[in-house]
């Protein structure tokens, strides 16, 4: 409790630093549920997502144009 | 009496009709001063203050007719479904199904594959645009490049002419035939649906699909079919006049898997629930979102519940029973 009392009356106690404590809170707790949802899918779903996917139809097009080219 | 005075009078006769359709409707119960011990004693108190018998038989009856149409369409979904002469394709293990589970994009990519060397030839798919594939089947590049390959009719000109010009990825993916009727005199008077909708637009979804593409079989004794029409159990009907097209090895995939017939019938659908459902790996990740959010609110809620009841709940009432003498 001795970080609360201080927190309280230094931030929460007054309308102005209340609301920027809550804005700014707002922001960096939606980007972390964001970042961390979007861990867990990406997590979930490996080697399924276009991100994992797209070398495997890369590498076959390089091959080819390097046969072509030999 | 001035005019603005009997306007108040009128008004105020008005609101006391209102107020007095609102008693009436309400009764006395919402305007009713119960006093400071007496809600506390209907909450806390197990007395028998039951419900009228009115009130009773009234509930009861809401009870039973709405359980009783709940377990009706439980049921008509439940049922075997077996008044019409089709087969009901059985449910295939997709990838994408379940509710954090995304598309399997090298399978949309094989699908679209097998729908440019295969479905083209006589489906549409109007709905889908060279840009959406950008990121989810095709890299921009090369999005670009089938975009390019295809040409597209536009105009018209400064002369008022119409051309043809390569595509760009703004533009639709076009159409095998300029209208439906020419769609139709190609078929033997079919019309071959547009696919971009398809797997929403049918029965069973990619489940369908999948079963279509491959339940070719011969017509079994006394199915009379007319020239040009196939038969397949799965379709409604029986008699479809879509021929039988995948085969082992009927398209070519580019990232070397073997293409097998229900490989390719596989991708395909994927592919088209892509097409009717391009939101879905959204919605995958929404469902995740929303369960983190809606986790923090529920133990917010729960904590302020606690809170608020605990001052309720820690109370003790006591009665002093007023002694006879």
């Amino acid at each position: 409790m001795a970080i609360w009392a201080p927190v309280n009356r230094t931030l929460f106690k007054k309308t102005s630093t209340y609301f920027l404590v809550a804005t700014l809170c707002t922001f960096f707790f939606e980007r972390g549920l964001d970042m961390i949802s979007l861990a867990i899918f990406e997590h979930l779903n490996k080697n399924k997502l276009w991100k994992d996917v797209k070398d495997r139809f890369k590498k076959k097009e390089v091959k080819k144009d390097e046969k072509t080219c030999k | 009496m001035t005019k603005s005075c009997q306007w108040n009078q009128l008004s105020l006769r008005r609101f006391s009709i209102m107020a007095s359709a609102v008693g009436r409707i309400c009764g006395a119960r919402l305007l009713k001063n119960y006093g400071l011990v007496a809600p506390q004693v209907c909450q806390l108190s197990t007395g028998a203050q039951g419900w009228t018998k009115n009130r009773k038989l009234w509930l009861s009856t809401v009870g039973v007719v709405g359980s009783g149409v709940g377990a009706l369409l439980f049921a008509l979904e439940q049922s075997v479904q077996a008044s019409g002469s089709e087969a009901h394709a059985p449910h295939q293990p997709w990838s994408h199904d379940g509710w954090f589970k995304s598309l399997d994009h090298a399978s949309v990519r094989r699908g679209y594959e097998v729908y440019k060397q295969v479905c083209r030839a006589c489906h549409s798919l109007q709905y889908i645009a060279f840009r959406n594939l950008v990121n989810v089947t095709h890299t921009e590049e090369e999005a670009k490049a089938e975009a390019a390959e295809a040409m597209i009719k536009d105009g018209p000109d400064e002369e008022g002419n119409y051309f043809e010009r390569p595509g760009k990825l703004s533009d639709y993916l076009p159409s095998p035939y300029p209208n439906e009727n020419a769609a139709r005199a190609a078929n033997n008077g079919a019309y071959p649906p547009d696919l971009s909708l398809i797997c929403s637009g049918r029965k069973g979804g990619e489940d369908y699909i999948f079963a279509l593409l491959t339940g070719y079989m011969d017509a079994p004794a006394g199915v009379v079919l007319r020239e040009g029409q196939n038969y397949n159990p799965y379709f409604p009907g029986g008699a479809i006049s879509m021929a039988q097209v995948l085969f082992d090895e009927a398209a070519e995939y580019s990232d070397g898997t073997p293409a097998t017939a229900s490989q390719l019938a596989k991708d395909v659908a994927t592919f088209l629930r892509w097409c009717s459902e391009p939101e879905l790996d959204d919605r995958r990740l929404m469902t995740i979102k929303a369960i983190g959010m809606f986790s923090m609110l529920a133990a917010v809620a729960y904590y302020f519940k606690r809170h608020k009841w605990s001052t309720l709940k820690s109370r003790k009432l006591a009665y002093k029973p007023v002694s006879k003498k």
